[in-house]
């Protein structure tokens, strides 16, 4: 279904090839998992097997790409859509239409089906996949998770015989991830031939066939489970843990730590118009590193906003070191880093963007004690090598690294982070790791939202499980 | 994001949503209306008749009944506003190219770019993608036209949600988005605001075209809307009222005088 013969692939105006010499097939209900690190050329892979490559980013193609055996240099993107349906890294780029249910409708639409068999086959496959209650909802309104479950579903409903699939999980839980692999398992029963790329690789185990292993665009090792089990490999081309126990069962409560740093007493709080999602909630945040646990939609990112005084119209209090938060909470006590790294970086270099942040916490201090600090964050965080580069110009690790930079430069008391090693591979999620957990051994209260099981058994002590409101713990139930 | 869970849980209890005002108005009506009244704003000079213009296209926004899209997108209107009339004061300054005349006679292209906007604002808004792109097909456009005018309108509620993720995001830094800040220090808000809405907007566009194309959209192959809106009452009402509108502006462009200084510099 899928076959590449010998296919290097330049981009326009680089000199380097992106990908060299790949040679790869994928059988019809065959799975296979492609990893390496950010910048491999997973991606342009990718590229190559919907046509994006060359047709859209034009560039220099050696070799043929093979898709049903259709060489792909030959049929337009749009002919090569009926054959594959690809779901990327960022689920907002898949939608093209506003609502769940347009955006389900769109390619079956686009292949001239009638109105009701597209009824049917929406009903049918947002059964499937669970997300009847969503059908309705503008797609800006949808969750992570949902985003990603509403983008596969639209591509399960293409019938397309190639399924390729780009960080499927980087932002699902872990019950939505299971429920993945169940779906590809059964995919793969029904005859698809299904791509997979993917850092996370522990819940690709049973259900993949092969795996190839990326680096510096080309495969350097190619084989089944087994070529993944050598540490050493592992560590040499920045893979994450292949066996990953799921240990947030065993973190200890919140209510159960003795020394805290923000109370919070009845908070209750719901959007306009909207049922509650906070109904006389009282717990506390210990010093130490906690994560907030839950599934996709419980209200996680709403609590850290709710915590910094992002989003307000709450009743009930909250305090940060018996301090009850004000507007001023996110200029030096506490800091948020959101998941988009891209809507938070505003300058013209690495340097600017951190001494920006230094500038606006800190008043008292002259010029070259704020240029001190900025550089000791560049080294801390080991961007110094950057310090030129546009903030927008830096790979998906460097970015993260980044933001929590420009957080950190406030000295806050305490620091709450979303998902933030959603995405990376093994080494930036290491690298994200160390940071967090040097900070809280200087005793700054660190908060993660995070679904990522390496990431919490590496670091987290306590936890705060979500929904806290009996109706929404009903429907997850 | 995460905190619209809410609203998507308490949508299924009800299992489905009351379409009401511009929601039920057929495309092709509003897709009339926004060419039409374009076409007005920039025929006209008089300001006058861009008065008549511009009251008639608000109220038709505010039916849209988006009260938060329609301030952060005048007050996106208005920083463009600002940086314009200190641009013209800087070079007038120098040149006295004005001649003495009101600054009012600057506010003509002012006052066609906010009715274009709030015509275009309820076709973005209340109107799902599908039905514009197949109205677009029904008036026999060329792909090439209509597939660009269709990422345009999609990329109108995408644009405005990356603004509201900016300006949280620039609330964790500590730094507030408001009127007076933005008037005390232009070049700063104006960075931390367009920066990242420049990359933000540059991959949004390219991402929609890619989006779109994976989906076929450019398939030979006669599409049938999934949704349906029918021609109705209300449409055929609503275009009397938009025809009577422009006529009485053609009407005060031909027969009330404007003076002098009032007059446009961009007839």
């Amino acid at each position: 279904m899928i076959r590449l013969e010998n296919v290097t692939y330049k981009y326009p105006y680089q000199n380097k090839e992106a990908v060299k010499n790949i040679n790869l097939s994928v059988k019809s209900g065959e799975v296979v998992v492609c990893t390496g690190v950010s910048g491999c050329g997973k991606t342009t892979l990718i590229r190559l097997i919907n046509g994006l490559c060359p047709h859209y980013y034009k560039g220099e193609l050696s070799g043929n790409v093979f898709i049903c055996n259709e060489n792909t240099k030959e049929k337009t993107i749009g002919e090569l859509s009926s054959y594959t349906g690809s779901l990327f890294q960022d689920p907002e780029q898949q939608f093209f239409a506003l609502n769940v249910d347009d955006e389900l409708a769109f390619a079956l639409e686009c292949k001239g089906l009638d109105a009701d068999t597209i009824k049917k086959e929406i009903n049918k496959t947002a059964h499937e996949f669970k997300i009847q209650h969503i059908l309705s909802s503008s797609v800006n309104d949808l969750s992570e998770g949902q985003k990603q479950k509403v983008g596969l579903a639209g591509i399960i409903l293409q019938k397309a015989k190639v399924i390729i699939l780009d960080e499927p999980t980087a932002n699902l839980d872990v019950e939505s991830t299971d429920e993945l692999a169940e779906k590809i398992k059964y995919l793969k029963l029904q005859g698809y031939a299904i791509l997979i790329v993917d850092h996370r690789l522990y819940w690709t185990k049973d259900i993949a066939d092969r795996f190839i292993v990326m680096s510096k665009g080309e495969i350097v090792k190619e084989g089944d489970f087994s070529i993944l089990l050598n540490n050493e490999f592992r560590k040499i081309y920045g893979l994450r843990d292949i066996e990953i126990t799921d240990n947030r069962s065993t973190l200890a409560d919140y209510k159960n730590s003795s020394k805290n740093i923000i109370n919070i007493e009845n908070l209750s709080f719901n959007y306009k118009g909207k049922e509650n999602l906070f109904n006389n909630a009282s717990f506390t945040v210990p010093f130490g590193v906690t994560a907030i646990l839950g599934e996709n939609g419980a209200g996680k990112t709403t609590l850290a906003k709710l915590l910094t005084g992002i989003n307000k119209n709450i009743t009930g209090k909250i305090t940060i070191n018996n301090k009850e938060i004000d507007k001023k909470i996110l200029v030096k006590t506490a800091s948020l880093v959101l998941q988009n790294a891209d809507f938070q970086l505003y300058m013209k270099s690495t340097y600017d963007e951190i001494y920006m942040s230094v500038d606006v916490s800190h008043n008292n201090i002259t010029e070259d004690e704020k240029k001190e600090i900025t550089n000791n964050l560049l080294n801390q965080f080991d961007l110094y090598h950057l310090k030129e580069r546009h903030p927008q110009s830096l790979s998906g690790g460097e970015k993260q690294r980044l933001v929590i930079a420009c957080a950190v430069a406030k000295e806050p008391s305490i620091i709450i982070l979303d998902e933030p090693t959603s995405g990376l591979d093994g080494r930036n999620m290491m690298r994200i790791t160390n940071i967090l957990q040097n900070l809280a051994n200087k005793g700054v209260a660190v908060v993660v939202i995070t679904h990522d099981l390496e990431l919490i058994n590496n670091i987290c002590q306590y936890a705060i499980r979500l929904p806290f409101s009996d109706s929404l713990k009903q429907q997850a139930v | 994001m995460q905190e619209s869970f809410a609203v998507n849980t308490s949508l299924s209890v009800k299992n489905n949503i009351q379409l009401k005002g511009l929601y039920l108005i057929d495309v092709r009506t509003k897709l009339i209306i926004t060419a039409f009244t374009s076409l007005a704003a920039i025929i006209l000079s008089s300001i006058y008749s861009q008065i008549v213009l511009l009251a008639a296209s608000f109220i038709y926004a505010l039916y849209m009944r988006k009260p938060k899209v329609m301030v952060l997108t005048y007050l996106f209107v208005t920083i463009i506003m600002i940086i314009a009339v200190t641009s013209i004061y800087i070079i007038n300054y120098f040149t006295n190219f004005m001649q003495g005349r009101s600054y009012f006679a600057i506010t003509v292209p002012f006052m066609r770019m906010v009715t274009m906007v709030n015509v275009v604002l309820p076709l973005a808004f209340t109107t799902n993608i599908q039905s514009i792109l197949t109205a677009l097909k029904s008036f026999n456009l060329p792909l090439f036209i209509y597939l660009p005018v269709a990422v345009m309108i999609r990329f109108i509620p995408a644009f405005i949600n990356d603004i509201k993720q900016i300006m949280q995001s620039l609330a964790t830094r500590g730094i507030e988005v408001k009127f007076i800040t933005l008037l005390k220090q232009p070049v700063k808000m104006g960075r931390y605001l367009f920066m990242p809405l420049l990359f933000r907007s540059l991959r949004a566009s390219e991402e929609l075209g890619i989006a779109a194309e994976l989906k076929g959209i450019g398939n030979d192959v006669k599409v049938t809307p999934y949704k349906r809106l029918s021609f109705s009452i209300n449409d055929l009402l609503l275009l009397i009222s938009f025809a009577t509108v422009l006529v009485s502006a053609f009407f005060v462009q031909s027969y009330i005088e404007v003076p002098e200084s009032l007059r446009s510099l961009h007839r």
